[in-house]
């Protein structure tokens, strides 16, 4: 085995942008003796080092493998265009950030899985790894698996992967490794290894499932095969304050996107948002106790220095001791200089009042997401917001001294009219009119700005709308369009949307099934690769992909779904049951709400219940 | 109230890092120590830490320097342990000296620049005439780019040194505030290409009298 270090060092850094970023090092990064490591790991990022950085799942599972003594985990993330360039002109092998290994000679290569637009990138970084993109040509060389949301629906990836894991990986990892180790010392081959895998709750081995197709391309049966059960659940973690965190976390020494201590007060989100699969797939609510949190939060900002604290949750405003955790952290730090940042706000008074607690100085902009224009489409999706919560709140932050918010709607959902896109408009309008007697009112001078941001509808599996077929992209661009004329009519007011291609690509794979495969396969070799930048991503290259394997993106985005079709995820569960996400589709067709459990009556999604675990609050709470 | 003037040395992978990535990496090491770094009044506050020339991308270094004013005064060689403890792998500090209020930042004070440039022996042929040739002109124009535009300098006046002992190049070239002349832009010079170079350390930042600030 050759350590790449010094080729890296010499041949490649000085001649990329910003080689700061491949150089690993952090303070408290982790580098274990290699040699005395039993099972080796790779956790490999399907994006770029400021990307990968930022996000808090990869910290916790190096902090959690790390931890074992016997196991081994080293980061890789995807080179940017000009790296890759160097790397494959000089033969240099994709290699770990922290000992400069090619990630090839590693016995578990890991992937997480957060947007399946990154799927293009993850071929490409076993291709430069020199790991062979099919999983069935592999008899040897690292076990290649991935988790995160993705793992969900992963068949359209299928034929890359020896394994998934389903849900959160703090015990399932470790156990996966255990297993690896017992197998790699009794010399099993990858196939009983795998056979054996499969029987772990959690893991889910796509080689095992054989599925077939009726004659008008939907699935006709997935057969488990070799004793892999019918239906693999997900792992989940019952009570919050027992889980294990970093106490000491990578601190970059370049810059990355979020670049903040990040403390996760919660997981899981009850609201029963019908669009989100988030809010399905985290299921159910488990907190942390505020002195647990504060214990957390002293220990990591000891031994990193940072001067930020991002306090981070699916909807940190439904934290039951919010407002006694924000108190609290301001108490403690505020006089270190060290700030308080709440990345996501709820639509309500009570979210500005928190803002307003952590943002006293620098107030430039508060962002909050009605997510659709009228009263009637907000309940098709169950958001449980009111006009009067949106004005309430705009105006709460307008008086508070704020003057630029951002509104965030989605277009193409289910049942949408044209009445439905105006209210977008009539919304934003309502707030700004607001802000500007506010402004008059209070002699402020300083120019008032409300920018609405419209993305098109993904409908994502395991959601109520995963049957529904998703707007045609002519109908998307009209529906811009249409908006973006109306908007034009107000000052002050500005719109942007998002590419659509990029959106119904994101459905055809979100709801895709094992056929997508070669269409992926094609694709990277035809030159796709970091999809979701726009500057990168090729459209046209991706039809002709699907044409060149003889399916059409259409098929997988824009069908509607019958009650009996078997989804291609049939067999993989978070716990809530299909019966019940059809029951919550029909009551969005119906415009009923359904309350959110954690202060109400069991919804009967059925995690609870399934999986032995309870919303878990830890306080009174609002 | 304190204030140090650091030295710190930069050596492996941790010098493929910028100057600015660098300078926020220095707040997040004060934090980490504990240091009580002085604040500037203002709307916007920021730490009061004023740093010598900026390092090219990917030269190592023996000697580096900033100054840091304190709250309040501190001892010497507490601070210096305290810092030394909270270091990233690479990073080593080599001196610290307490200066006086008033006295001359140290971005004003660098003026010129010693480094020591390894290169692939294949590439040296003849090495001594082209030093020669080189130094002998009046004018040494250079192309210079940068996302701003592209220019052209002379190189020449800030070319204080070179010299090749058989193995590496000594270059005492010209950094601060009046302008900088990096390494490998001699190199380019001498028709070396940055390829054929296998280190490049700069081994002292030096006041325009030579002498260390």
């Amino acid at each position: 085995m050759v350590v790449l270090k010094e080729r890296i060092t010499r041949e490649l850094l000085p001649f990329v942008t910003r080689p700061g970023q491949y150089i690993g090092g952090e303070y408290n990064q982790t580098v274990k003796d290699w040699d005395n490591a039993t099972v080796k790991m790779a956790f490999l990022f399907p994006d770029t080092y400021e990307i990968g950085m930022s996000f808090v799942g990869m910290r916790i599972l190096y902090h959690v493998v790390n931890s074992c003594p016997r196991f081994l985990l080293e980061r890789s993330f995807a080179p940017l265009v000009d790296m890759e360039e160097q790397m494959r002109k000089k033969q240099i092998p994709l290699f770990t950030w922290e000992s400069g290994h090619a990630v090839a000679d590693l016995d578990v290569v890991g992937f997480t899985l957060q947007y399946e637009m990154s799927y293009s990138n993850i071929l490409n970084m076993l291709d430069l790894a020199g790991i062979p993109l099919l999983a069935k040509d592999r008899k040897e060389g690292p076990l290649v698996v991935a988790g995160g949301p993705g793992a969900f629906n992963p068949e359209p990836i299928a034929d890359f992967f020896d394994l998934f894991m389903l849900g959160e990986g703090e015990e399932l990892l470790p156990e996966l490794l255990e297993a690896y180790e017992q197998s790699k010392a009794a010399g099993e081959s990858k196939r009983d290894f795998l056979a054996r895998a499969a029987q772990i709750p959690g893991i889910y081995v796509p080689s095992l499932y054989q599925v077939t197709y009726l004659e008008d391309g939907t699935i006709g049966e997935i057969r488990p095969l070799a004793g892999a059960p019918a239906v693999v659940y997900k792992r989940v973690l019952p009570d919050m304050d027992l889980a294990i965190y970093p106490d000491k976390d990578l601190v970059p020494l370049t810059q990355v996107v979020h670049d903040r201590l990040v403390l996760e007060v919660m997981r899981g989100c009850t609201r029963g948002c019908r669009f989100c699969q988030a809010g399905v797939i985290y299921r159910p609510v488990r907190e942390k106790t505020v002195a647990k949190l504060i214990e957390q939060a002293d220990a990591l900002l000891e031994s990193s220095g940072y001067e930020e604290i991002g306090v981070m949750s699916l909807s940190t405003a439904d934290y039951s001791c919010v407002n006694e955790l924000i108190g609290e952290l301001l108490d403690r730090y505020s006089e270190d200089g060290v700030g308080v940042s709440l990345p996501s706000l709820r639509v309500d008074a009570f979210s500005v009042d928190l803002a307003e607690k952590v943002q006293k100085v620098r107030k430039s902009g508060l962002t909050f997401a009605p997510e659709a224009g009228t009263q009637r489409m907000r309940n098709v999706i169950n958001k449980g917001v009111t006009e009067e919560h949106v004005l309430t709140a705009t105006k709460a932050a307008f008086s508070q001294g704020w003057t630029q918010i951002k509104l965030y709607f989605m277009i193409g959902l289910p049942t949408e009219t044209k009445e439905d896109l105006d209210g977008i408009i009539d919304l934003a309008v309502k707030v700004l009119e607001n802000g500007k007697a506010i402004a008059r009112e209070k002699g402020i001078h300083k120019p008032l700005k409300v920018s609405v941001s419209v993305s098109s509808f993904v409908p994502k599996s395991h959601t109520p709308f995963q049957w529904f077929g998703q707007n045609t992209l002519a109908e998307l661009k009209e529906k811009q369009h249409y908006l973006k004329e109306r908007a034009k009519q107000y000052k002050n007011l500005s719109l942007n949307y998002h590419q659509s291609e990029v959106s119904f690509l994101e459905a055809a794979f979100s709801r895709g099934d094992r056929r997508l495969g070669q269409v992926l396969l094609k694709a990277w070799q035809l030159g796709c690769k970091f999809d979701g930048w726009t500057e990168h991503f090729k459209y046209q290259t991706w039809l002709e992909a699907f044409a060149a394997c003889g399916y059409t993106p259409e098929f997988f985005a824009y069908r509607e779904m019958g009650k009996d079709e078997v989804l291609p995820w049939q067999h993989l569960s978070c716990g809530a049951s299909e019966k019940w996400l059809w029951h919550e589709w029909q009551k969005a067709l119906a415009e009923e709400l359904t309350a959110d459990c954690r202060h109400n009556p069991c919804s009967g999604c059925g995690v609870c219940q399934k999986l032995g675990v309870d919303n878990d609050l830890k306080g009174a709470g609002k | 109230m304190s204030i140090f003037r650091c030295c710190y040395s930069i050596q492996g992978n941790i010098s493929f890092l910028s100057h600015l990535d660098l300078l926020q990496a220095w707040q997040r090491i004060l934090r980490r120590a504990k240091i009580p770094v002085a604040m500037s009044q203002g709307f916007n506050p920021h730490t009061k830490i004023a740093f010598g020339p900026a390092r090219p991308v990917g030269v190592e270094s023996l000697r580096e320097y900033f100054d840091v004013e304190l709250q309040q005064d501190m001892d010497l060689d507490d601070f210096s342990r305290k810092l030394s403890a909270a270091l990233p792998e690479g990073i080593s500090l080599e001196e610290v000296k307490s200066i006086e209020v008033g006295e001359k930042s140290i971005t004003a004070l660098i003026s010129m620049a010693n480094y020591n440039v390894w290169v692939d022996s294949a590439a040296t042929g003849n090495i001594s005439q082209r030093i020669e040739e080189l130094l002998a002109k009046e004018e040494i124009p250079y192309l210079k780019t940068s996302p701003k535009g592209d220019k052209t300098v002379n190189l020449r006046p800030g070319i204080f040194a070179l010299d090749w002992d058989g193995e590496k190049f000594f270059m005492q070239l010209l950094a601060g505030n009046s302008g900088h002349v990096r390494p490998e832009e001699v190199l380019s010079c001498l028709g070396i290409a940055r390829e054929e170079a296998t280190r490049m350390l700069r081994t002292d930042l030096l006041r325009a009298d030579g002498v260390r600030p």
